[in-house]
């Protein structure tokens, strides 16, 4: 099709040329068939139909409500379902948030601030979580010890009675009731034999001996069974 | 062939036809262009699940999509009814999506109604009409209907969206234009192009 005759046809589609202007300008019967095919179109177009009414009672029977697309993606029940669960969720993981959170505040494992926070809320409903300050710092009272192993002039029992001093201070702040006896005296007292202890036993006054002398129980361990007096 | 179109067309003039087509569109759209003027304000309604609002839309765009699944369809039993009401259950389902680009909301329906048409014809759902025609295609021979609209399927896509736009939704070239994101001059020229087409294809059967 040329574009004479479509601009033609256009103008005789809105009114502006008659057809017999069209026929006389394109003969044949290419214009009589294309504007009796648009004529046919047209009526198609406007063909009888059956009412809107009963199509919309089928319809609206079938029609979800009231938002389509979240109803077609979320079954009511379901959804009701989901709600509870999420919440049974929540308080369950807010729970397991707590009581570890508690059990780490307890532990006194936590970093400062965070121990602070949780004991002061922690204190609030009068439970008794340690504060940051209260923690012993290990890593000096170690090289306390480990300082004082290493550069205290005493020798033998004295030197290792000096370490466990250092060592078991912090034991010593919490310990209640008599003072222990000074090892070194008893063993004095016994005939200085802790002085005679062969070569493993010397061992027992080192610095990694005093070490293990922290240890209240291991204290009394060796002196009840120490050489009879 | 053309003396068979000619047969085929001459068969199928409507006595209400004349020569002049102004007289077929003059009146013949003013009463429902005055209520399709409340379209957007009722999708927009419909969009928030006013389902007055959409049984409204529903009423204004009844005739057109089922004519347009009759023609493919046929209009045997209740297929051209159905694929309407398939067609309005998409779109209510689709219509909280629907975002207005200025196109006419019976361009968006006819979408639509096209996958629905053709869903049912992979189906196997087209129906060989043999009853009678509706009020208003006098003239008209079942197999005729049925010959334009395999015709009418066969046009190449742009073409074809052209005349199912302008003659079956009855929109106005500048609505088919804004629809299809053209020039109101080039959808005049593809409707005289779409049915050369048409008429080439009417020919060869």
């Amino acid at each position: 099709m040329n574009r004479h005759l479509e601009e033609d046809l256009e103008r005789w589609e809105a009114g502006l040329a008659p057809l017999a202007e069209l026929e006389e300008h394109h003969p044949g019967p290419e214009v009589h068939d294309l504007t009796e095919l648009h004529h046919q179109l047209t009526a198609l177009g406007l063909e009888a139909t059956p009412g809107p009414e009963r199509g919309w009672q089928r319809l609206s029977a079938r029609l979800p409500e009231p938002h389509p697309g979240i109803i077609l993606l979320r079954p009511t029940e379901p959804k009701h379902r989901h709600v509870l669960t999420r919440r049974r969720v929540a308080v369950l993981g807010l729970a397991a948030a707590l009581t570890l959170t508690g059990g780490l505040a307890a532990a006194d494992v936590l970093p400062g601030p965070a121990q602070d926070a949780v004991a002061n809320v922690a204190g609030h409903l009068g439970l008794d979580f340690p504060h940051s300050a209260d923690a012993p710092d290990q890593t000096s009272h170690g090289q306390e010890v480990s300082s004082v192993a290493h550069s205290t002039p005493e020798v033998g029992c004295d030197k290792g009675q000096a370490i466990s001093e250092v060592a078991s201070s912090f034991a010593q702040n919490h310990r209640h009731g008599d003072p222990e006896p000074i090892p070194c005296d008893k063993a004095e007292a016994a005939g200085g034999h802790a002085h005679h202890a062969g070569p493993g036993s010397g061992n027992g006054v080192g610095p990694a001996a005093g070490a293990t002398h922290a240890s209240d129980s291991g204290l009394n361990h060796r002196g009840s069974h120490g050489p009879p007096a | 062939m053309i003396r068979e179109l000619r047969e085929l067309i001459a068969s199928s003039r409507m006595a209400n036809i004349s020569a002049s087509n102004s007289d077929i569109q003059a009146g013949t759209h003013t009463a429902e262009e005055e209520q399709l003027d409340r379209v957007p304000q009722l999708v927009e309604r419909a969009k928030r699940g006013d389902r007055d609002a959409f049984a409204e839309l529903y009423r204004l765009h009844h005739a057109r999509i089922f004519r347009m699944a009759r023609l493919h369809l046929g209009d045997l039993g209740d297929g051209a009814e159905d694929a309407v009401a398939e067609t309005f259950l998409r779109a209510w389902a689709a219509l909280p999506r629907y975002r207005d680009t200025g196109a006419p909301f019976v361009a968006w329906l006819f979408g639509i109604a096209r996958h629905v048409v053709l869903d049912e014809l992979a189906r196997g759902r087209r129906v060989m009409p043999r009853e009678e025609l509706p009020e208003g295609t006098k003239g008209w021979t079942v197999d005729d209907r049925l010959t334009l609209a395999q015709a009418i399927e066969r046009l190449p896509a742009a073409q074809r969206r052209v005349v199912e736009l302008k003659y079956l939704a009855g929109m106005k070239n500048a609505e088919v234009a804004s629809a299809l994101g053209k020039s109101e001059g080039a959808i005049n020229a593809m409707q005289w192009r779409a049915l050369g087409t048409l008429k080439e294809i009417l020919e060869e059967r």
